[in-house]
């Protein structure tokens, strides 16, 4: 106020002293000029008129530009207690305080109150319109994610099942082929069997026709061989005619030469003559036993011929039969093989359409896997996307939680409303554990929340086994530990304000989480800093 | 009739038979005939050696089994052949047939040098080298055979 009067009462003040210089020195110069007394009234007047100015100057300029500078410094004084309440304010705002925002603007004017309450509660609607956006934003690209993932999961399980069902159908082409290959080569066979069977026919009919003749043959030869048996027996008889006479000489001539031996000497010429008979008999028998003998082979050997003969034409016959049977056979042989020919030459055309459309379906599946696999990596990307997209959800929600504004799901807020009871409860640990249970009962989002003193050492801390389970709490989470180095207890220590940390893994439950810190206390009546672990995953789902 | 029988000393000439496959010579003076295909009919509750009774000259001949005579057992002779045995100086002696498997022949050979008389069998000798078992035919010609010793053992 002094720097400004000083300058401002200099330039105030020249005017009525120059007008009082050039007063005197004008008097000084008429008084020296003037010689009459009329002049001399001139130089009163000149002197009176100039007193006059001086004093009107005084009266009409001077002291109202006192009273405006006055009331300029006043105004001076306003302004700038004024632009102090708004730097304030905008401190708090640039600190994301909108709540403790609005405490300054009392001193300012009422538009500019009106102004400033209605910018901060629009940009607390818009911050908290963006928390919840930005927390449905990371609901849904985390259901997105999943989803795709599982899409993702899926048609890479359906890609391989396409290249599997791909591999099978080409192994179904490939089989189609042998098929086809060895059908038509079947047909092939068939054919030749087919030539072959009219040639087996033919030869068979032929070895029928011949068959039939050496039956005939064997007829012929059955019914000699009965003649010679007739003959035989005819000479059999005569045979033992012979015998019969062979022995009646022989008995005869032993009758003889018995008698010529009864005779005595008168019958020694006769008994020798009997003995000749007897001789002749027994020569005649053992021709005859000769000829039998040579007849019986005879005999045997024309058995023999009508044995082999009969059992000749029961070959006949039988080869006959089995003839007929087999040429019945190769014609049913030949009727198959021209069906199976014409099945193999069928099968042949058959498999050889289904290989075109074995491989017309494995070009088609191939392109499908393809197709599949594209939108498996799309999927993939599409994950990865909606991964990115959540981790900015989430990081816009860290943005967001940077501001505190009167909204439950303003987590500075709540812990700042917590501070207060804790800040009543200093001294009484048990009391500062309840308390921060309750804060966890309140906040199931929360994986744990610990209260530690100016000095960074940890006082108190209370875990959510809902959240942790069982899990131990790690060494560095113990009653007695200094936090003194950590970033958020150094920011709240720093600054007096409450701090967010970046997203990080959490050593309890492996969960991306942060930490939010907040000072118990202000100013020098800080008694310390309360730190929650926010898990992400559970806090979406607020 | 009740005179000794004639032994087989001294008789030089035999007729050869066969009989259930041994070889037998009767004294040719007591065969009367050698015939063929006699028929024989078997008498019932006989010993085995009498084959039966056969019808000879218009008078019965009793039929015995030659080898079942000499070597006792039951017949074997498949009496193809008979001989007729009967004293040549009797036209009405009795005849005895012998059934043999055949008549070989009429041979000229010394008998037995000590004949056992009174026995069937006389000993044996051998004819062409074939033992031959020499039989003194008389003895079946005795009157104790002809009244029935033929059944006797």
């Amino acid at each position: 106020m002094t720097e400004h009067r000083s300058p401002g009462s200099l330039q105030a003040w020249a005017g009525p002293a120059l007008l009082a210089v050039l007063t005197v020195a004008g008097w000084a110069l008429l008084e020296a000029a003037a010689d009459s007394p009329q002049e001399a009234w001139f130089v009163r007047a000149f002197v009176l008129l100039g007193a006059a100015a001086l004093a009107l100057h005084v009266a009409a300029v001077l002291v109202p530009q006192r009273r405006a500078l006055r009331e300029l410094a006043q105004l001076r004084a306003l302004h700038d207690e004024q632009c102090e309440a708004l730097a304030a304010s905008l401190e708090e705002l640039r600190h994301g305080d909108l709540v403790a925002m609005t405490a300054p603007i009392a001193a300012l004017p009422q538009p500019m109150q009106l102004g400033v309450g209605q910018a901060s509660r629009a940009l607390a609607a818009l911050m908290q319109q963006i928390q919840s956006s930005s927390v449905e934003v990371a609901s849904a690209a985390g259901t997105v994610q999943r989803t795709s993932s599982e899409l993702a999961s899926a048609s890479s399980q359906q890609a391989a099942a396409v290249v599997e069902i791909t591999a099978s159908t080409e192994e179904l082409a490939r089989t189609a082929g042998q098929i086809a290959a060895n059908s038509e080569a079947q047909a092939r066979l068939a054919a030749r069997s087919e030539s072959s069977a009219d040639g087996g026919a033919a030869s068979v009919e032929a070895a029928v026709v011949g068959v039939e003749a050496v039956r005939g043959h064997m007829a012929a030869i059955a019914a000699r061989a009965d003649t010679l048996g007739a003959r035989s027996r005819d000479i059999y008889r005569m045979l033992d005619l012979i015998t019969e006479i062979a022995q009646e000489t022989h008995i005869l001539a032993l009758n003889a030469a018995i008698e010529a031996a009864s005779a005595g000497e008168h019958g020694g010429r006769f008994s020798v003559v009997a003995e000749e008979v007897r001789r002749l008999a027994e020569r005649s028998r053992e021709s005859v036993d000769s000829v039998r003998s040579h007849l019986d082979e005879f005999s045997g050997a024309i058995r023999g011929v009508a044995q082999a003969t009969a059992e000749g034409s029961q070959a006949a016959e039988q080869v006959l039969l089995q003839s007929r049977s087999a040429e019945h056979a190769i014609a049913e042989l030949r009727s198959a093989l021209t069906e199976t020919a014409q099945a193999a030459r069928e099968i042949s055309l058959a498999t050889g359409e289904q290989r075109t459309a074995s491989d017309e379906v494995a070009a088609t599946l191939r392109e499908v896997g393809d197709v599949i696999q594209r939108i498996a990596d799309g999927l993939r990307r599409y994950t990865d996307a909606a991964e990115r997209l959540n981790q900015l959800a989430l990081s816009i929600q860290l943005l967001t939680q940077s501001f505190r504004i009167e909204s439950p799901h303003s987590l500075k807020h709540q812990l700042l409303r917590w501070t207060e009871r804790l800040r009543d409860l200093s001294g009484n640990l048990e009391a500062v554990e309840g308390a921060l249970s309750e804060l966890l009962e309140t906040c199931p989002y929360l994986e744990m929340v610990y209260l530690v003193d100016v000095s960074g050492v940890m006082t108190g801390f209370v875990v959510n086994r809902d959240l942790v389970g069982e899990r131990q709490v790690p060494g560095s989470a113990a009653v007695g530990r200094s936090f003194a180095e950590r970033p958020w207890f150094q920011a709240v220590a720093r600054d007096r304000r409450s701090a967010v940390t970046p997203i990080y893994d959490s050593l309890l439950t492996g969960d991306p989480c942060f930490t939010i810190a907040v000072a118990v206390g202000s100013g020098d009546d800080t008694i310390g800093v309360v730190g929650a672990d926010v898990n992400l995953r559970n806090w979406t789902k607020i | 009739m009740d005179e000794k029988p004639q032994t087989a000393q001294g008789d030089r000439r035999w007729l050869l038979v066969r009989a259930g496959g041994a070889a037998y010579a009767l004294p040719a003076r007591d065969v009367r005939f050698v015939v063929r295909g006699l028929v024989c009919h078997p008498v019932p509750g006989a010993r085995p050696r009498l084959l039966g009774l056969a019808q000879y000259g218009g008078e019965p001949l009793a039929v015995l089994d030659l080898h079942a005579l000499a070597e006792g057992g039951a017949a074997q002779t498949s009496q193809r052949v008979t001989v007729v045995l009967g004293r040549r100086s009797e036209r009405r002696a009795p005849a005895v047939g012998l059934a043999v498997d055949a008549a070989l022949r009429v041979a000229e050979f010394s008998g037995p040098q000590s004949p056992d008389d009174g026995r069937l069998i006389q000993g044996a000798l051998s004819v062409d080298d074939e033992t031959v078992t020499v039989l003194d035919t008389s003895v079946l010609m005795a009157d104790r055979w002809r009244a029935g010793g033929w059944d006797d053992d």
